[in-house]
């Protein structure tokens, strides 16, 4: 969320969250190998920002497999109820 | 049933969860049966499945391939099956085969596996596409957004056809 306001380094985010240094790195090693965010290197501090675009290009794609799939299963849906009703005049 | 949930838990996975008011034996027979699979695996409205060779034993190698009704552009998959459990779970290779369509999933193939567990009479079907890397995943991302503007276009030229 802070993120959200521009860059922060590792600091800053232990003051906001009181939380140790070390949690907060796993947490943005977490963020960063899921490409929610970036870090650049200044001298010994590693500022994180937060990648709104490659957020907003997962999501749309994720949206857009969910239309997809939701549209083959519905077809899915229709095939199954004509299977069970099959079975069941089998019976 | 509620529709389908789509999420990626990191960025190299999508997973996919469904639920079906069906028993698990009808579920995996839609799923695995090449006579059932295109009646429902179709893709995108506009599309059909004209080859669906299948494999339901480990190392068998099946083949997808499906074309846009209009133009005749088609498009498939192929791989081999991991690990198959009747009724239960399937595992297999994925590999994206672009025909006219274009486009790229990355080298390597993904792993897809697909569980089923029924409960009362309703089949939960849980699918894991998982790439082979992150620049997979987004190689796969952008051939799929290019193909889902396309689509988009095509459904727009038809309602100013029509």
């Amino acid at each position: 969320m802070h993120l959200a306001r521009g860059e922060a380094s590792v600091s800053d985010l232990v003051g906001l969250f009181s939380l140790t240094q070390p949690t907060v790195s796993s947490h943005l090693k977490v963020l960063e190998s899921a490409g929610l965010i970036s870090r650049r290197r200044v001298a010994q501090s590693r500022p994180c920002k937060l990648e709104t675009e490659q957020l907003k290009a997962v999501t749309d794609w994720l949206e857009q497999l969910q239309e997809v799939w939701e549209g083959n299963y519905k077809r899915l849906d229709a095939l199954l109820a004509e299977l069970k009703q099959a079975q069941e005049e089998k019976k | 049933m509620k529709p389908a949930e789509v999420s990626a838990p990191s960025d190299r996975e999508v997973l996919v969860n469904r639920s079906f008011d069906a028993p698990v034996n009808l579920v995996w027979q839609a799923y695995t049966d090449p006579v059932m699979m295109p009646r429902w695996l179709t893709a995108m409205p506009g599309w059909s499945m004209p080859v669906c060779e299948m494999a339901t034993h480990v190392g068998g190698k099946y083949r997808w391939r499906w074309r846009n009704d209009e133009n005749g552009q088609e498009f498939g998959f192929t791989g081999e099956m991991l690990e198959v459990a009747v009724h239960s779970k399937i595992v297999h290779t994925q590999l994206y085969d672009p025909g006219e369509m274009g486009g790229s999933m990355g080298g390597e193939p993904s792993i897809i596996t697909v569980t089923f567990d029924e409960s009362d009479g309703i089949t939960s079907v849980v699918t894991s596409i998982k790439f082979a890397s992150k620049a997979d995943r987004d190689a796969a991302m952008s051939t799929g957004m290019t193909d889902g503007m396309e689509m988009s276009y095509q459904a727009l030229d038809g309602v100013l056809a029509g």
